[in-house]
């Protein structure tokens, strides 16, 4: 049988060949509280498995090549494993042989969750319309990205890959006065709408380059006055971690603060280390009038540095290694590929290495060079 | 990822076991505030056996310490692992949050 007459993902439209009655049984693909993927399931069903054919494909090295079926029969949905190495199991307990999977329950499957749900037309369409949304929002905040620069005396690449429902991340660069430059990321905790929106009304002001009491040449004042308009019980119990650096053209010093985040590394012409830069200063949003304390570094000619987000690094391996910052920075010390820009390199390095469910946060990462 | 939440002599203490990740953060953030939150006494978070913790995670601790100081309660984090007390420190969340490294050392922290 044609595996396209076996799946149907909905999106709007593609409904109707599937309704029968007024609702239908689907399985959702969750992120906690959110729908990532939606799979209409009729009587010839769904095969689930970690390579196609499969209808539903799940990368993931706990899940078998061929795993488990989902069907209708006679009215219910019914789950039968398929001989799996790590099982198929429903609301925790393992599936032998064939079993129901009732309205509401939970089908696990290697670390991924699929929900039965019961949905009518109106709900999906209301769900699909959401998700088109968060579409616009992604291009949104791209369109709000300063574009790279191949230009001396800074040259800017970067890579902006948010998560499938979009998180809180946002940098921006470029020049400050006539005599400096400054570079800044911002990390906000948590995915979606919210996350973004956060991320976005960040960015506007820093885009601005005034914040009131702050000099906008002076990192720690930058984070402090943030950290005044964005206390957390003002904004929805959204915090956001964050690194700012200013660099000054002629002295070649480049003065920075983080609040809550990790370091932004430098990396000299030979490569021959990655030098953090980081001061310890709290989450910024989560306690206010706190100082935050700055730090200076010397910028040789030719050397550049990594500013990225949590993302980048917070992977979990293909031989099931959790990633931390130390294995990033072997990463980004491997030589450079003649014609990649180095953040696409990065970036398809730590795409290559990474079990893909764990991808699930905004990637970003900026790479400023000093000639 | 599980969170077990009992109390003792007048401390609340919570338990927690797993990969506080995205999605089991989503999926539990809102049980284990409501179950501490509103008891309003002073809480103990073990972190013996959390091998993770994302940003989310740092939230769900924060918030829940934040509505407890606004009621006059304590909190204290303890048991830490290298890889979380990494995440802790890059937040700096022990300006906020006392972090120690015993069970009795959180309990005199959240008494005192």
């Amino acid at each position: 049988m044609a595996d396209s007459d076996q799946t149907q993902i909905i999106l709007g439209s593609n409904v109707s060949d599937l309704i029968g009655q007024d609702r239908i049984h689907c399985l959702e693909m969750t992120t906690g509280l959110d729908v990532e993927e939606r799979y209409a399931i009729s009587a010839v069903g769904l095969e689930i498995g970690r390579v196609p054919p499969a209808d539903i494909v799940i990368s993931d090295v706990q899940v078998s090549r061929s795993h488990c079926r989902v069907q209708m029969k006679d009215g219910a949905v019914v789950v039968t494993d398929l001989g799996s190495t790590n099982g198929t199991f429903i609301d925790g307990k393992r599936v032998e042989g064939s079993v129901m999977l009732p309205v509401g329950s939970m089908l696990a499957i290697g670390s991924h969750k699929l929900k039965h749900a019961w949905r009518t037309p109106a709900e999906i369409e209301k769900n699909d319309d959401f998700s088109r949304e968060l579409q616009r929002a992604t291009a949104y905040v791209r369109s709000l990205l300063p574009p790279p620069s191949r230009e001396a005396p800074i040259r800017a690449d970067w890579v902006y890959e948010p998560s499938a429902k979009l998180g809180g991340d946002a940098f921006g660069y470029g020049q400050l006065s006539d005599t400096t430059y400054v570079g800044y990321l911002i990390d906000v905790a948590g995915h979606g709408a919210s996350a973004a929106m956060h991320a976005v009304s960040i960015m506007n002001n820093l885009r601005q380059k005034a914040l009131p009491g702050a000099d906008m040449r002076r990192p720690g004042e930058v984070l402090a006055a943030l950290n005044n308009m964005y206390q957390m019980d003002e904004h929805a119990g959204l915090y956001f971690t964050a690194w700012y650096g200013v660099y000054d053209t002629e002295a070649r010093r480049l003065d920075y603060a983080s609040g809550g985040h990790h370091p932004t590394y430098l990396v000299p012409p030979s490569r021959s280390a990655a030098i953090p830069m980081r001061t310890r200063n709290v989450i910024i949003g989560a306690m206010p009038e706190m100082t935050f304390r700055e730090a200076s570094m010397h910028v040789p000619e030719g050397a550049s540095i990594y500013m990225f987000s949590d993302g980048v690094y917070e992977i979990v391996d293909t031989d099931d290694h959790q990633w931390n910052l130390k294995d990033f920075v072997k990463l980004m010390l491997e030589p450079p590929i003649d014609g990649v820009n180095e953040a696409v390199r990065i970036y398809d390095a730590v795409r290559h290495r990474a079990r893909p469910e764990t991808l699930d946060d905004d990637f970003s990462l900026v790479v400023l060079t000093f000639d | 990822m599980s969170a077990v939440i009992s109390e003792e002599g007048g401390v609340v203490k919570a338990e927690l076991e797993g990969r506080l990740d995205t999605m089991n953060v989503n999926n539990m953030e809102m049980q284990f505030t409501a179950g501490i939150a509103p008891k309003a006494m002073p809480t103990i978070v073990d972190l013996t056996k959390v091998t993770f913790i994302a940003s989310l995670g740092i939230r769900m601790l924060l918030t829940t310490c934040r509505t407890l100081d606004r009621r006059g309660a304590k909190m204290a984090l303890y048991g830490a692992t290298p890889p979380v007390m990494e995440v802790i420190e890059t937040t700096a969340l022990s300006e906020i949050i006392p972090v120690v490294g015993s069970e009795a050392e959180a309990v005199a922290a959240v008494k005192g």
